[in-house]
């Protein structure tokens, strides 16, 4: 299906090309190949630039018939994609504070915000948000901690690291327990 | 005798121990197979270090079941929420998600399922024997029969591009640019980094495929309120109970299908770094390309199923023909596997089946049993995955999303690789809505660096270039990738009078690598060249089609031109 934006985006991808191309003029040839680093990136690039070009010019000589739409204000837009924004805007938070924050407080924080921003808004669900929350959380620190052994992400504050510790020492110690029982 | 060697396999791996570990390491592969972010080759991995202390046998068993299982657990979410659980069943999803959203999970289930066990049970059969002519000529690919073979997958691109080959291509194209930023494999040269020293390794092929897929996936299901308020599965599904009969009977209508998805399976899983995510999609390929209706594809129907789960699972089976035949890992779980058996002094080489007879049949008759394994698991451990589908969506991709995240992460403990997850689920989402199909992008990123690497090594070996024309394999590939990018010109001008020439003209082709080849494949070429001259002749004298309605491609209309 024919769009017309196609012509917007061929110009995006026009554009891309134009720059890493010229990101990519200095690198140097390498002496013992006949092949340098840039050789396939441009050609890469080459071919993108020529299928881009088709792409406008596919979006500006045959626009796609669309079928009735209402022409969306910018709140209108933002409206239709708040689900999309709230989860894409919390998992670059989730990103960012892992670091700070830490696994425990940062997951934590994660679940019960996107549940509450995209879920229903009741105080009746409220249970069942924490629940999730709190269980998701420890659940996966019981497994890729406990049981896998996988270093997860550690806060840059004691306060933080103290929570994480506490946790580590009640479902770890516990899990170590219940494996030298079994064993 | 090789009856006696099985016997005695049989005797060995049949212990109540070592079924137990395969019975839980199938388990494991399952539930990491299903789990988007949580690969086979992470749960083979998180395997190792529990089977120091069994004995080889046992540890390979233990390390067979979670790749089997794993190779299986993939298509549970990729059919109940669209997401592949592994890259080896990205295929899968293409079919099995639309047939479970139109009401027959329990099909899809049952396909996926059955395929994947037929699949991997002629994988075995290959296995144990045709091992030693499969592998011998695996070693005959030089990087020039490798860059063509994978000319020849990138050119899979066009068939997989949906109603736009023109953004197939694009997508395909930005997927090969993007596996390139870093350093360069040959030289160490940086490229495309723009200072940023964390591009200086790439984007890690995990997050990308997780971003694109899983995350936009997740977008599009929460995207309107009361999306957002629903649970994965329609409420009028009442329930999903999985189809083994009629899966069954499916799948036994189709024995060509499952045939031909399997021996690709086979071949790719020799070929070595070759693994499971290439064999689903050239598997579906060529289904589609030989089926009656291939613009059924992608809409849900049992074909597209049976490829893609019969070809990943009968990769493990050529996989492992390699490690064992060569020492050389087929993928990156048999690479695991390679390291178990070194840890206990046991080293493969083309000698190493007859000369451990008892640890190479060993494996082969754990390959065997695991599937039985899985296929019981299966039908037991997707009811109790169903009941998870039921929550609400809002509670369970908020948990996917994390559980995508903190698996991304424990990969390389990064931070950079979440967020390459992030901008790589935005780039998907954009992707979904403007009409852009994610699977080329997919290819051209794994894809790009191994021909990249092939073409460097095959310029270093010899700088002419009509090598890659004069040596008969890397010929033959060559030729397919042509087909492959004619053949949707073909489809879509059907009617045209010179359209009835093409398969007798790619028989003529392909007749031209056997013609180069030594010693008795000569006779193929005459086949093929008998085979085109006749159908030549016989297209001649027949009446010519009635035309059809003109229809174009991506070209302006005739108006327009004037």
């Amino acid at each position: 299906m024919r769009r017309r934006s196609d012509a917007w985006i061929g110009l995006v991808l026009l554009a891309f090309c134009g720059v890493t191309f010229a990101a990519g003029w200095g690198l140097p040839p390498a002496p013992y190949e006949t092949m340098g680093p840039a050789f396939m990136p441009n050609l890469t690039l080459g071919l993108l630039a020529v299928l881009s070009f088709m792409l406008v010019v596919q979006g500006v000589r045959r626009p796609g018939a669309h079928p009735a739409r209402q022409a969306l204000s910018l709140a209108g837009r933002i409206s239709k994609y708040r689900n999309i924004l709230y989860s894409f805007g919390l998992f670059f938070l989730l990103a960012w504070l892992f670091p700070v924050l830490g696994f425990v407080l940062t997951s934590f924080l994660f679940l019960l915000l996107l549940q509450v921003a995209i879920g229903p808004k009741e105080w009746a669900k409220a249970p069942f948000y924490l629940g999730v929350s709190v269980g998701v959380t420890l659940v996966l620190f019981l497994i890729f901690r406990c049981m896998l052994l996988v270093i997860l992400p550690e806060s840059e504050f004691d306060a933080m690291r103290l929570l994480e510790d506490g946790v580590h020492v009640i479902l770890c110690d516990s899990w170590e327990a219940v494996s030298q029982f079994w064993n | 005798m090789v009856i006696d060697y099985v016997a005695d396999a049989f005797v060995e791996v049949f212990r109540p121990g070592i079924l137990f570990s395969m019975t839980l390491g199938t388990v494991a592969g399952i539930v990491a197979g299903a789990i988007p972010g949580f690969t086979i080759a992470m749960a083979v991995i998180l395997t190792l270090p529990f089977t120091f202390g069994m004995s080889p046998i046992h540890g390979l068993s233990t390390m067979l079941g979670v790749f089997v299982g794993g190779l299986s657990g993939g298509l549970i979410s990729g059919t109940l929420l669209g997401i592949p659980g592994t890259p080896s069943s990205v295929a899968t999803t293409f079919d099995a998600f639309p047939m479970a959203r139109g009401g027959r999970p329990g099909l899809a289930l049952g396909l996926g399922v059955w395929s994947s066990f037929f699949g991997g049970l002629l994988s075995w059969a290959a296995l144990v024997f045709f091992a030693p002519p499969l592998a011998a000529f695996g070693l005959k690919f030089g990087p020039w029969e490798f860059f063509s073979l994978i000319l020849f997958a990138l050119t899979i691109i066009a068939s997989l591009s949906g109603e736009s080959l023109l953004k197939g291509c694009i997508s395909g194209l930005l997927g090969l640019f993007l596996a390139m930023v870093g350093d360069d494999e040959i030289t160490g040269i940086e490229r495309y980094t723009f200072g940023y020293d964390e591009l200086r390794q790439g984007f890690a092929f995990l997050p990308v495929l997780v971003g694109l897929f899983a995350f936009s996936q997740l977008m599009s299901d929460i995207e309107t309120e009361e999306e957002a308020r629903g649970s994965l599965l329609e409420a009028k599904a009442k329930g999903v109970r999985i189809d083994h009969w009629g899966a069954i009977k499916e799948i036994f209508r189709r024995p060509g299908n499952l045939l031909r998805s399997s021996f690709i399976g086979i071949f790719v899983g020799i070929l070595p770094a070759a693994g499971g995510s290439i064999s689903n999609i050239v598997a579906y390929d060529q289904a589609k390309k030989a089926s009656r209706h291939p613009e059924k594809f992608g809409t849900g129907i049992p074909d597209g199923i049976i490829a893609s789960e019969a070809a990943n699972n009968a990769t493990a089976g050529g996989a492992l023909i390699t490690m064992m035949a060569l020492g050389i890992p087929g993928d990156i779980v048999t690479a695991i596997m390679l390291g178990a058996l070194l840890i206990h002094n046991i080293i493969p080489s083309p000698a190493f089946i007859t000369e451990r007879p008892d640890l190479s049949y060993g494996i082969f008759v754990a390959f065997f049993l695991a599937h039985f394994i899985m296929i019981a698991l299966q039908a037991v451990g997707l009811r109790l995955f169903l009941k998870v589908v039921h929550v609400p969506r809002y509670g369970l991709v908020s948990t996917i999303l994390l559980f995508c995240a903190v698996g991304i992460f424990a990969l390389s403990n990064v931070t950079f690789d979440v967020w390459t997850l992030f901008w790589f689920g935005l780039l998907g989402y954009a992707m979904r809505k403007f009409g852009f199909p994610l699977a080329p992008m997919i290819i051209g990123v794994v894809l790009g660096p191994i021909a990249e690497v092939n073409l460097n090594r095959s310029f270093m070996s010899n700088a002419d270039p009509m090598l890659f024309l004069t040596r008969p394999i890397s010929l033959f590939f060559v030729l397919l990738a042509v087909i492959s990018l004619a053949f949707p010109f073909w489809q879509e001008q059907r009617d045209r009078p010179w359209a009835r020439f093409f398969f007798p003209a790619c028989l003529l082709l392909m007749s031209l690598p056997f013609w180069l080849s030594p010693g008795w494949l000569k006779l193929i070429g005459v086949l093929f060249l008998l085979g085109g001259a006749y159908f030549i002749r016989r297209q001649w004298q027949g009446p010519p089609p009635a035309p059809g309605p003109e229809r174009a491609f991506d070209r302006p209309a005739k108006e327009a031109l004037d």
